[in-house]
């Protein structure tokens, strides 16, 4: 192709030249012009274009070498770090069988005199009354606190990750010694008179952070507290249903803001830019409880775990905000819990808008107090329906166990295992659409970041075996279906890990395989046929 | 066991041309649950009592505090809180693994997050799968899981090596309910290897292209044609099946061409019927098309699912209609919805108020093209569309599992000049929510003396407590609507 310069091929150089166009034009004619200036700067230009092509082809043929090979070495790099994520994850799964059989070793003697001696009567408060460790803890010393991990740290630390269900695993008795119960027990004749006519009294936080101290690592930080949270919502509905008795205008105007609020709810789609409408009239009805409604000053401490130190900055940076507020949060958050369980149970891809709005609420400074959010309003409430998210375990075949795992009772009755698995997986998928939200674009700061669904997946999947529980395999169902790419993206290689642990390893380790156990692991089919990530080797 | 002998057991009237040799499958069953569920105690009594009374509605503050605990001082869960009605439709004892459904068909199953087979797919599966293949014809309330029952069946008789030929057939009397059936199979056969399904409703196949599909799902009248036109083999058909049997029997147009296709599929080894409804009538001829079927029915008390909250609202003059109606969105969390109107122009007007209020709305009706409503219907499906507004097109089948709210704007009418109450569509209509045992509401607006009664007859007739909203105070209304739900989803699981 290059050879242009060949006088041999000056014909055809010729040709290209654009003097010489047209086919009249003779062989003589041109025979006769051959060494005019003219043909010669053509056949110059000529070889320009030509050298210039060739020179193109050959800088692409080598930038796509170059390209194909940093996609080789990157190729090769992912291979070799799941190659060791993979080892490591399984060494510390073996680590965890071990510790497994070194416990149920442990267990076997204590078992036989449990079978001839039926229950004792005095049930519920049986678990107070336990008696000394019958697990003993292995010699692995337990790291000392579990600080919900930044997610920084957690993106580093993605060997630990398999790890945490070690410490977890092998010691539930630090708590069979503590003494919290009993004091909780102490305190509850406290929040069970309340004084219906005001709005309740901030608690102090003293019980927080020491059950906090002692509290199993497995289980998630202020989980007594979210308890007293709840209350404190309870008492602080029933003040604003008796106001509302003395004062008709008063029940009308919280009626109406109330069904508004649900229907808000209700009318979320996951179409783009398709929930203005709903959002702005419940940010609408929140501000005018906060302006033009005036009601009552409460302190929003009694509903936070922690109380926020004054900010300059905040909106609302005072001692406390009107109850109306706070009251029509609470409702705001019940209209969220019961969406997801009518609607995200049966279909739960419908949980994400709620999710979306849910925390942008949360996350907007004119609705939170010292520039700290409100949401402990709605984590309260999450934690009495959806207990396993915490962190809290139970047998099903067991009254209180199945009072532990938050399975809804109706006129005396358990509610059917249809129902409950519904519920289970309507909050499951709204829990992971609360969390798993991208505030990487936003000035506000995100009022439930991340990190906290790490921390749930991690307190369900370090449950051992002879305390895990279908309810916990729905919601992990739940929390996984759907929000892979989500995980993904804000865990990368520690979220392929951790989800290896989640859908083979914790499913694999049952006791039992059942339909919670199989549902379960058909996502990893389900994400190896449509994303092509391959979880089992 | 008692549940055994209860008179309004399934089980006690399925009745068999002939009799296989299935007769020993009750007691197998029935020592089952002894076996892995103790029988409960005298204490477990007295634990509940004191339980339920440590928990304030429902919660359970003092129990779950700790993460961890000892399991062996508990009180076991009472047997008939486990097991549930034995009078529900959606009661079982069996578990999928247990009726001989291959490896593949269950993870299908599994990844749309069935459970448990319902009293229709335990009793009806195991007839089903039955070799040589026998025909059945079965009734069972709406939501109870026919549809998956047929499928399973359908997946597990046909040859996947064949994938191109077509081997089974499934008929239904509307485009969006063969869609529906469609995405059913897609949905249960997702692990299927080699699985094809084509739809055969008007529009779906071009002219001169054959049918490529193992398993065919469509409307009579397209079938029909595409088999006259050669576009359709049906020399190897094994199993023809019949959703909405009844209604697709029962009218003039469709009944001939289900017959005439049935007359073109020579080698059918099973015929299968299902509907929620099966009139007398209609059961007769039901028997001359799937001869010597076995046979599943209901009692007339049992057709309406007890999931689904009955109410109605009087309202004052049509105007009256429209505010109660979009007040309704407050009373209540909604998933989806859908509200039957009679009148198209009806339909329009209330989409048009909705959306104004933020609805995600459409109004569906005979006017639209065939492609048009598959797509809203769609939309409706994946939660983009949250209310439907439409004519009785819909009344059939059409399973969106979100749907928890049906609102008979107009109470339903039949006869020359829409004097009777149509009492089959309102049953259809109000099944559209309360699937598969979820508690549904449905609410009836009536107006004058004429609506007020019909909707009475057909409370009458199928002996229901509708139960009446007020209009002037909706705290009221509230609360009425939350104590009925909470004792329909007791009714869905609770001993008699």
């Amino acid at each position: 192709m290059g050879d242009q310069t060949s006088h041999d091929d000056l014909p055809s150089l010729l040709r290209r030249s654009h003097i010489h166009e047209g086919h009249d034009y003779d062989y003589n004619t041109r025979f006769e012009n051959r060494n005019s200036e003219d043909v010669h700067r053509d056949a110059l230009a000529t070889a320009h274009i030509e050298r210039e092509r060739v020179r193109e082809i050959a800088i692409e043929a080598l930038s796509l070498y170059e390209l194909t090979q940093e996609q080789q070495r990157l190729r090769q790099k992912t291979e070799q770090e799941e190659q060791r994520v993979n080892l490591e994850h399984e060494r510390a799964v073996e680590l965890v069988r071990i510790r497994e059989l070194e416990n149920k070793a442990r267990q076997i003697p204590k078992l036989p005199p449990r079978l001839p001696t039926p229950p004792p009567p005095p049930a519920p408060s049986a678990p107070i009354q336990k008696p000394a460790p019958i697990i003993n803890p292995p010699a692995a010393p337990t790291p000392p606190v579990q600080a919900p991990p930044s997610q920084a740290a957690q993106q580093q630390q993605q060997p630990q990750t398999q790890t945490q269900p070690t410490p977890a695993n092998p010691n539930p008795n630090p708590f069979a010694t503590q003494p919290p119960p009993a004091s909780r027990l102490a305190q509850t004749p406290q929040f069970q008179a309340p004084a219906p006519q005001k709005p309740p009294q901030p608690q102090n936080h003293v019980t927080a952070p020491t059950s906090n101290a002692t509290a199993p690592s497995h289980v998630f930080p202020g989980l007594e507290r979210y308890l007293e949270i709840h209350k404190n919502l309870k008492n602080l509905r029933l003040f604003i249903t008796n106001a509302g008795k003395a004062d008709k205008a008063l029940k009308t105007k919280t009626g109406e803001m109330r069904r508004a609020l649900r229907q808000s709810i209700g009318q979320l789609t996951s179409e783009k830019g398709a929930n203005r409408i709903p959002l702005n009239k419940i940010v609408d009805i929140l501000r005018a409880a906060l302006t033009t409604h005036p009601s009552p000053p409460v302190d929003p401490s009694t509903f936070m775990i922690k109380t926020p130190e004054p900010d300059d900055q905040a909106t609302h940076n005072g001692d406390s905000l009107p109850t109306l507020f706070i009251y029509l949060l609470n409702v705001f958050c019940k209209a969220i819990i019961t969406q997801f369980i009518e609607e995200a149970g049966v279909a739960p891809k419908a949980a994400d808008p709620v999710g979306v709005i849910a925390i942008s609420v949360f996350s907007n400074p004119q609705f939170q107090w010292r520039n700290r959010p409100l949401i402990d309003i709605l984590i309260a409430k999450m934690r009495v329906v959806c207990p396993v998210l915490f962190g809290i375990r139970g047998s099903e075949k067991t009254e209180e166990g199945r009072a532990r795992l938050g399975w809804k009772k109706e006129g005396g009755h358990w509610v059917g295992e249809q129902v409950h698995s519904t519920r289970m997986t309507g909050l499951g998928a709204g829990y992971a659409a609360l969390c798993l939200r991208d505030f990487s674009k936003s000035k506000l700061a995100n009022a439930w970041p991340p990190t906290h669904y790490w921390q749930a997946l991690a307190s369900i999947v370090s449950t051992p075996p002879d305390q895990s529980s279908p309810t916990q395999f729905v919601v992990l169902r739940a929390m996984v279906e759907n929000y892979e790419a989500m995980f993904l993206r804000f865990y990368g290689t520690a979220a392929i890990a951790a989800l290896k642990v989640v859908l083979v390893d914790f499913p694999d380790r049952a006791l039992e395989r059942n339909v919670a156990t199989s549902s379960l692991k058909v996502l990893v089919d389900k994400l190896e046929r449509d994303m092509g990530l391959k979880l089992k080797n | 066991m008692a549940e055994e002998s209860a008179p309004a057991s399934l089980a006690d009237r399925i009745t068999k041309p002939t009799s296989p040799a299935v007769a020993d499958e009750t007691p197998a069953t029935s020592s089952k649950w002894s076996d892995e569920v103790a029988s409960p105690t005298a204490e477990s009594k007295e634990g509940e009592s004191s339980l339920a009374a440590a928990q304030a509605d429902g919660q359970v503050e003092h129990l779950n505090g700790s993460g961890l605990q000892d399991g062996r001082y508990e009180v076991e869960v009472k047997l008939s809180d486990i097991q549930g009605d034995v009078n529900s439709p959606l009661y079982s004892i069996t578990a999928f693994e247990e009726l001989g459904i291959s490896e593949e068909i269950l993870k299908g199953l599994y990844g749309m997050n069935f459970k448990k087979p319902s009293k229709i797919q335990e009793k009806a599966l195991p007839y089903l799968l039955l070799n040589p293949p026998t025909n059945m014809i079965a009734q069972s309330q709406s939501g109870t899981g026919k549809t998956a029952a047929f499928v399973i069946t359908i997946l597990s008789r046909i040859d996947l090596s064949k994938p191109t030929q077509p081997q089974a057939l499934v008929l239904a009397p509307s485009r969006e309910l063969a869609r529906q059936i469609e995405g059913v199979i897609r949905s249960i056969g997702q692990f299927v290897e080699g699985l094809k399904i084509q739809a055969a409703v008007p529009g779906a196949v071009e002219r001169g292209a054959k049918i490529q599909a193992s398993i065919v799902v469509g409307t009579p009248g397209t079938v029909m044609d595409l088999i006259k036109r050669r576009q359709f083999d049906a020399s190897q058909m094994k199993v023809l099946c019949l959703d909405e049997a009844d209604s697709m029997l029962d009218q003039q147009g469709l009944g001939d061409q289900c017959s005439r296709v049935k007359g073109m599929l020579p080698g059918v080894q099973q015929t299968l019927l299902f509907s929620a409804t099966f009139p007398d009538a209609v059961m007769q001829y039901a028997q001359i098309f799937s001869p010597n079927a076995n046979t599943i029915k209901l009692r007339r008390d049992e057709l309406t699912v007890k999931g689904i909250s009955q109410m109605y609202m009087d309202c004052s003059g049509d105007e009256g209609k429209y505010n109660f109606l979009s007040q309704l969105y407050g009373a209540m969390t909604v998933g989806s919805s859908i509200i039957f109107v009679k009148r198209r122009n009806t339909a329009d007007a209330i989409a048009d108020r909705l959306t104004k209020e933020g609805h995600h709305v459409v109004a569906v009706h005979g006017a639209f093209e065939g492609a048009e409503r598959d797509r809203i219907l769609e939309e409706f499906r994946t939660g983009k569309i949250k209310v439907l507004i439409t004519t009785n097109v819909l009344a059939r089948g059409i399973d969106v599992q979100s749907v928890n709210m049906v609102i008979n704007y107009d109470v339903p009418m039949k006869g020359r000049n829409d004097d009777e109450p149509d009492a089959e569509t309102y049953l259809h209509r109000i099944g559209r929510t309360g699937r598969f045992g979820r508690v549904g509401v449905s609410i009836s607006f009536v107006f004058d003396k004429k609506s007020f009664n019909a909707l009475n007859k057909i409370a009458l007739y199928y002996q229901i407590d509708l139960i009446r909203l007020p209009t002037d105070d909706w705290d009221e209304t509230e609360n009425i609507i939350k104590n009925v739900t909470k004792s329909s989803r007791a009714g869905t699981n609770l001993q008699a």
